[in-house]
């Protein structure tokens, strides 16, 4: 009976502390929070803020050697020399949008829908949209499903989708974004002050979503049939539903302070300040003369978006060539000007790239007085935007119905006023090639010096797309397209593709 | 000084014994075995008291006995059958003691600390005692344990003060995991980790127990024999007992050693080129720019003054080891106590290590039933380093940068700022690093543990022990304002405090009955909850406001970041044991444990696992059932031994969630993101490990040979594979999930011989340790190839340590050139091939076989050890000759004026005739990024410590008062044979803090191993 007394004392005790179940519950992160556990409205901050900084911004930079806008010191830096050791290994486009940036997007949907916020779960589709459209643009093909959504068990080994599946969820992401932020949601999108692009005002995000869709939708230039064709009507729409002055521009702002990513990347303490050396000399030789006069008449915004050379004057380096012993005094460096000051915002998009895009599709359209008008609108958002004293801004528009004018507008100006307005977009990239990087639309255009004869061998080949990431090749290349650079770099995307 | 300090220790002896000053007799005598041979270390104590001496290297005693009616003395010793002598009128006594045959019934110390005896075992376990421990002077008991254990990988990671040991045992079963043993003190788990050692020398927690307090060792090897310890023992256990007092015998024990140690070596250099790069002009010539930190400048003109800046950065390292320690007690109460102090001079200037360790054994028996003890271990380490290996600020590294021709004591200017040797200079002088960048790491360690027994209803017994490791471990890394160093120019500090506790209970209920008059059945049920807390908090910070206070508080606030770790983890187990023995001859034994842990999703959090094994001693039951098949010419004892057993493993604490992060880099946002790196998996299940084992133990000739011999072969499925690289289109680089399968099989050996016969006067041992072992890569998750760890990337990432698909556990990935189709090098327009990064399907960095001999002479008073340690089929990454060949120091580069056509094919498929120049471009672009041409075969036949040990004669101790002393002398390392090309094939550079594949013969810019000579002497009295 002694025994039995024991035994029984003995085997409570032994299985007394594995009883409980809270016991237990300390695996969990005490110092952090974690995806599911923070509210969507402690997380729109980030979620807007990494789309920007760290997609948008390798978006922008490796591609500095193809949209132009700087030039290296050196001869032959690796993006501008469009060579196989920028494409294959440091292009970090790829993993900056599905590590660093979309993610959050996916986080926002799903706690927006936990947490009865349709206004959450829209702005994460929007950004989500602006995202994958920046991604499918460079590379074409591109993982959609697959990849991190918050809730589904990882899947390390994502199929990839076509570009014109991607366009269409894009599409479907904005419409369904714009209709749930009219709906009553719990949580106010500035509650915590996270809402830093629109500080809680809703229907401003629903202008931002409409710019979005214009954008992309004009990116359909080259298709004539089926779905996607390139629909004008559809295109206004959007634009006339958009971004409806600059107050409304879509930026992330820089405090210009200590912390590293407290300055504009591209100003002279930011993170990427020695990837933008100096203004390109076809950037400067276009502000000298952007309207591409007899007389050269110089842009009021060439003293305001390029510094001034140490030695006097504005002059860029030709892309490609680097200094080539000249002193580097005698150009113009790349920070210090308005868009690479530590303080300069990043723009996503604006008010005046809004009104371009309505001038293209009207001027496709036949609608020439209409797009004129919208052109005009967009060189005056412009220079507004760059603080150009008014006088100086009627002066240039004088100029431009005098010398210009209806008659003699198309898209060349279009697109070169353009490309003046989105310094440091990735978007230039997406119109040089829907205009075939003709000279004829940017005069002076030409291919970056010590360009890699092996791939590009002939004058007229210019660089398509870009290589997918090593990171992805390494782990998923059954999924992955012809990763070959031969093919890669030298394949039109969808959209690029005639039909 | 000596009379005194003797004198208080007296007095405390006097506190701790109980001792009755009544009326005394002096008995002497000699206590001898039945051939003759006197017995040293023989225990002779009056019986029921705690009087008591212990015989002298001749087999005298002498002893004072209280006058009283006859009494009992009782002498014993281990491997003999304890004599009593009822002492008549006679003061002389002279005992011959019988030898205990059944010492075949020699006991080990299985998991739990429970005793077993070894026949009734059906896994292999290996002891080994203090004496061979501490053969050889490491102060890192991991080390100590080298060559010494049949089956077991000890590989050092360098000569660096206070470097960790990874100690392997049979191989390892994880890709990713924890791949070390469990260490259990006085069982008691405790902590063995390596905080990440990639920047600095780390060292592995263990080292912090002394060796001198160590009594045993016995090493589990396998799943099997730690199934009872369950999931943290998955790769076996190393269970220490410590030295606990002893009955009637007080003794004060003292050994002090000083070492003198040396690199093995440095590599060779070129003295004929000095600082500068190569141009290439236009007209093909080329000219040398001299602003380089390369050597890949003009021919030095002779009489040039060169300089061997590697050699020169090594001096030779003291260190001074003291333990003092003393045991002794009653029947009733016993208590170990020992001090010991290790202060160590690194081979670096400025780099140290010491160590200060206390500790305190109690045990008292309070009734015939019940046993309580107590002991505690406080060990304070201090460590002094220099940064090593890829980190920025690494002297080995900086060293390179500094050509032969240029004097690199000459570095500062005269305003006091460091001079550079080339504009643009983004690299510290060494020895500027060491002036003004130090790194240092302190920890404070206690380690506790009450224990209880009671035994009850005369066959069962309860016992419980409660311990706790806590340990406080604070680092601090420091570059100076003034630094060359990018973006570190003024200054940088990081630091990191961490409380590390791990609390242990263990409790055990046994019963042990003889049924029947054959048939023995024992059971047991336990169980076991861990309590584990690790909190740490990391400093960073950028810019020292006032120039050489190096602390956090003197950074700008703006510019400190500050992060917060708290991890727990609790771990519930519940097990059973039984155990069924016929006649002492037949063994069966299975076990079962379920436990739940608390890092599993909780549908998953409980897990159980059996095992099952048997074991026979041949030669008794043939002797039961008639015949004798044992003769004192041939077979002594034979046993048949095979387990099955089954090992559950949970996962990494906090692998369910994904956590998020703010400024996760220097673009990233402010506020709270997704991390990118740490992603949980909420889908987690436990991994299991299957394991069999056969193996057989015989002695020959009347023990005088013995041969234990093992075969195992184990597969580890479903494994937690912790980051994991997925594409970046998942989501994150790094995962954490279940898949993988490893295999893992093998041979041990051990051969014991005593060569001459008892009576020779010389006396001879030998000891072959053999162990074979193959760890193999089934199976990977999604489309991997392999698995590697970024954390093992070697100078200029031209390879990693990883674990390949068919291929090693132990493998190797890195920069080869591309094959076409046919397998020939495809050599592109320049003449050179292109180097693309894949993995080496037949490398393998862990031993093909290894063999550790020890042999032990010993003549009159003289005793001779030495170990011999042959490792063969490990292959070595050279990666150190890789960054010389870049830099144009390697003696190879000497070579530049040649020129070669590279064996290969063009894009055509026609044979490459394109000629290139040994020049900067080929070396630096190709030749030392192809990680083909730095796979050595490290095999090697290492000297591993000789020692001479003089026994001072028993005359002079008598006169000395003293019980015993030795003075020895012992060399280490002093003789390597290896075809390695480097310093030493015994390489591990980044230490035992890379888990999993690991690092073990990855040699990049790490402190070479050291050779050097001890003195030492050790008394007890």
């Amino acid at each position: 009976m002694k025994l039995y007394k024991y035994l029984f004392s003995i085997c409570i005790i032994a299985t007394a502390a594995s009883c409980s179940e809270d016991y237990f519950d300390v695996n969990g992160s005490v110092t952090a929070p974690t995806t599911t556990s923070l509210a969507p409205q402690y997380r729109i901050q980030g979620a807007i803020e990494n789309t920007v900084a760290t997609a948008q911004y390798r978006g922008a930079r490796e591609v500095l050697g193809i949209t132009q806008y700087g030039s290296q010191n050196v001869a032959a830096y690796y993006s501008e020399s469009w060579n196989t050791f920028l494409t294959t290994g440091s292009y970090f486009l790829w993993q900056n949008s599905y590590v660093y940036a979309l993610p959050n997007t996916a986080d926002l949907i799903y706690l927006g829908n936990q947490n009865n916020a349709p206004n959450y779960v829209a702005v994460g589709k929007i950004l989500r949209a602006y995202i994958l459209g920046m991604t499918t643009d460079q590379y074409g093909d591109i993982v959609l499903d697959e990849t991190y959504d918050s809730e589904s068990a990882m899947n390390i080994t994502p199929k990839f989708q076509t570009q014109e599946e991607v366009y269409a969820r894009i599409f479907k992401l904005l419409d369904e974004a714009v209709v749930q932020l009219d709906e009553p949601s719990s949580i106010g999108l500035d509650d915590e002050g996270g809402d830093v692009l629109y500080h809680g005002d809703q229907e401003k995000w629903k202008k931002f979503a409409y710019s979005i869709k214009a954008r992309y939708l004009n990116h359909l230039s080259k298709k004539t049939s089926g779905e996607f064709a390139y629909d004008a009507d559809a295109i206004i729409e959007a634009a006339e539903k958009g971004i409806s002055s600059n107050d409304l521009n879509a930026l992330i702002m820089y405090g210009g302070g200590e912390m590293e990513n407290d300055n504009q990347p591209f100003s002279v303490n930011g993170y990427g300040s020695s990837r933008f050396d100096y203004f390109s000399d076809f950037f400067v030789k276009l502000l000298k003369n952007s309207l591409d006069l007899e007389t050269p008449v110089e842009d009021p915004r060439l003293t305001v978006i390029v510094p001034e050379a140490v030695n006097g004057g504005y002059q860029g380096v030709v892309t490609g060539r680097g200094l080539d012993g000249n002193p580097g005094d005698d150009y113009s460096l790349g920070n210090g000007g308005f868009y690479t000051m530590p303080d300069s915002p990043t723009y996503m998009i604006t008010y005046s790239e809004v009104k371009f895009i309505e001038a293209e599709a009207k001027f496709r359209s036949g609608d020439k007085a209409g797009a004129y008008g919208d052109y005009i609108m967009g060189i005056r958002a412009d220079m507004e935007k760059l603080g150009i004293p008014s006088g100086e801004i009627s002066a240039y528009l004088a100029i431009v119905d005098e010398q210009i004018g209806m008659d003699n507008f198309g898209l060349s100006e279009i697109f070169v006023q353009k490309y003046i307005s989105n310094v440091l977009n990735p978007e230039t990239w997406v119109d040089f090639r829907r205009v075939d990087y003709s000279s004829d639309i940017y005069p002076g255009l030409m291919r970056p010096e010590n360009v890699n004869q092996d791939i590009f061998p002939n004058e007229n080949d210019w660089i398509e797309a870009m290589m997918y990431e090593y990171n992805e090749e390494d782990r998923n290349y059954e999924n992955m397209p012809n990763n070959d650079p031969y093919v890669r770099l030298t394949t039109p995307v969808w959209w690029d593709t005639q039909g | 000084m000596e009379k005194r300090l003797r004198k208080s220790l007296l007095f405390l002896v006097c506190l701790l014994s109980f001792q009755m000053w009544a009326q005394e007799r002096e008995i002497s005598g000699v206590v001898q075995d039945k051939d003759g041979i006197p017995l040293p270390g023989v225990s002779v104590f009056v019986k029921d008291t705690d009087k008591g001496t212990v015989t002298n290297f001749d087999g005298e005693f002498n002893l004072n006995v209280p006058d009283k009616t006859s009494p009992v003395l009782v002498f014993s010793s281990l491997g003999f059958i304890s004599k009593e002598f009822t002492l008549g009128s006679d003061n002389v006594v002279n005992i011959t003691l019988e030898t205990d045959t059944e010492s075949l019934d020699e006991v080990v110390v299985t998991a739990l600390g429970i005793k077993r005896e070894k026949k009734a075992l059906g896994y292999a376990v290996q002891s080994v005692t203090s004496e061979k421990l501490l053969e050889g002077n490491n102060t890192n008991m991991v080390n100590s344990l080298q060559g010494k254990v049949s089956g077991v990988t000890i590989s050092n990671s360098g000569g660096a003060p206070g470097s960790s040991s990874v100690i392997l045992i049979r191989g390892g079963t994880s890709i990713t995991g924890n791949n070390q043993p469990l260490i259990v003190v006085d069982g008691i788990p405790i902590d063995n980790s390596t905080n990440s050692s990639l920047e600095v020398a780390s060292t592995n927690r263990a080292s912090d127990i002394n060796p001198e307090d160590i009594e045993s060792v016995s090493v589990l090897k396998g799943p099997a024999a730690a199934a009872l310890y369950g999931i943290q023992a998955a790769e076996g256990a190393v269970i220490i007992t410590t030295k606990k007092g002893k009955a009637g015998v007080s003794t004060i024990s003292y050994s002090g050693t000083v070492s003198f140690d040396n690199v093995l070596g440095t590599p060779d250099v070129q003295n004929l080129y000095g600082q500068g790069q190569q141009l290439e002009s236009e007209t093909g010539g080329i000219t040398y720019n001299p602003d380089s930190p390369f050597s890949w400048g003009d021919r030095l003109g002779s009489g040039t003054q060169t300089y061997d800046h590697l050699k020169d950065f090594y001096d030779t390292a003291v260190t001074y080891n003291n333990n003092l320690s003393y045991s002794g007690g009653s029947e009733k109460n016993q208590v170990y106590f020992s001090i010991g102090d290790l202060s160590q001079d690194g081979v670096v200037s400025g780099t140290s290590y010491d160590k200060t360790s206390f500790k305190l054994n109690t045990t008292s028996k309070l009734t015939d039933k019940f046993t309580i003890g107590a002991s505690a271990n406080y060990i304070v380490t201090e460590t002094n380093s220099t940064k090593q290996g890829n980190a920025s600020g690494s002297s080995y590294s900086s060293l390179l940068a500094y050509p032969v021709n240029v004097d690199i004591n000459d570095y500062l200017n005269d305003d006091g700022t460091q001079k550079m040797i080339y504009p643009d200079q983004t690299y510290d002088n060494p020895y500027w690093s060491i002036a003004n960048s130090p790194n240092s790491n302190k920890v404070h360690r206690l380690l506790g543990i009450i224990s209880l027994s009671y035994d009850f209803l005369n066959d069962f017994n309860i016992s419980y022990k409660l311990g706790t490791d806590y340990y406080n471990d604070f680092s601090k890394r420091i570059t100076g304002d003034g630094s060359l160093i990018e973006n570190r120019a003024d200054g940088y500090i990081s630091q990191f405090q961490s409380d590390h506790r791990r609390t242990t209970s263990n409790f055990l209920l046994s019963y042990d009955k003889d049924i029947t008059e054959d048939f023995n059945f024992s059971a047991l049920v336990g169980n076991t909850v861990e309590d584990l807390r690790i909190h740490s908090i990391y400093n960073y910070g950028r810019g020292f406001q006032a120039p050489g206070i190096y602390s956090i508080g003197n950074v700008l606030q703006s510019n400190q970041s500050i992060t917060e770790l708290l991890t727990r983890k609790r771990t519930v187990g519940v097990f059973g044991e039984l155990k069924f023995s016929w006649k002492d001859a037949l063994f069966l034994n299975a076990t079962g444990r379920n436990d739940w842990s608390s890092t599993l999703p909780a549908d998953k959090r409980s897990f159980f696992y059996p095992s099952i094994g048997a074991s026979a001693i041949i030669t008794d039951l043939f002797k039961n059932g008639g015949t004798d098949i044992t003769s004192s010419n041939g077979l002594t004892y034979l046993k048949f031994r095979t387990t099955w057993a089954k090992v559950g493993k949970d996962a990494p604490i906090g692998a369910l969630e994904s956590s998020l992060g703010t400024n996760i880099n220097g673009l990233a946002s402010s506020a709270y993101t997704y991390n990118g790196v740490n992603v949980g998996n909420p889908n987690l299940e436990p991994e299991f490990t299957d394991s069999y084992e056969v193996g057989l133990d015989s002695r020959f000739f009347e023990s005088r040979l013995s041969f234990d011999l093992s075969l195992y072969y184990s597969k580890s499925d479903n494994q937690i594979l912790r980051d994991i690289r997925v594409p970046p289109s998942a989501g994150t680089f790094y995962a954490t999930l279940n898949g993988g399968s490893i295999v893992n099989k093998g041979i041990e050996a051990l051969l014991s011989l005593r060569v001459l016969p008892k009576t020779s006067k010389l006396q001879w041992n030998m000891d072959y340790n053999f162990g074979l072992n193959e760890s193999e890569v089934k199976d990977l998750p999604g489309q991997l190839n392999e698995v590697y760890l970024s954390d093992s990337w070697t100078f200029n990432n031209t390879a990693a340590g990883a674990a390949i698909l068919n291929g090693s556990l132990f493998g190797l990935r890195g920069k080869r050139p591309v094959r076409n189709d046919n397998g020939d090098i495809v050599v592109n327009a320049s003449g050179l091939p292109s180097l693309e990064t894949t993995v080496f399907e037949d490398v393998n960095r862990l031993p093909d076989w290894t063999l550790g001999i020890t042999n032990s002479l010993s003549y009159q008073n003289f005793n001779l050890s030495f170990l011999l340690d042959i490792v063969q089929g490990n292959d070595v990454y050279n990666a150190t000759e890789s960054a010389l060949q870049y830099y144009g120091l390697s003696a190879q580069t000497a070579n530049r004026d040649e020129s070669i056509v590279i064996t290969g094919v063009d894009a055509n498929g026609a044979p490459n005739t394109v000629q290139v120049n040994k020049d900067q471009a080929y070396y630096q672009t190709y030749y030392s990024q192809n990680a083909e041409n730095f796979i050595e075969d490290g095999s090697f036949a290492r000297l591993r410590y000789v020692t001479l040990t003089y026994n001072l004669p028993s005359s002079l101790m008598d006169k000395l008062y003293v019980k015993s002393a030795q003075l020895y002398a012992t060399g280490r390392n002093l003789l390597t044979i290896t075809d390695y090309s480097g310093v030493d094939p015994e390489v591990n550079t980044y230490g035992a803090g890379i888990a999993g594949a690991g690092s073990v013969g990855i040699d990049n810019l790490g402190t070479p191993n050291t050779k050097g000579f001890d003195l030492g002497l050790r008394f007890k009295f």
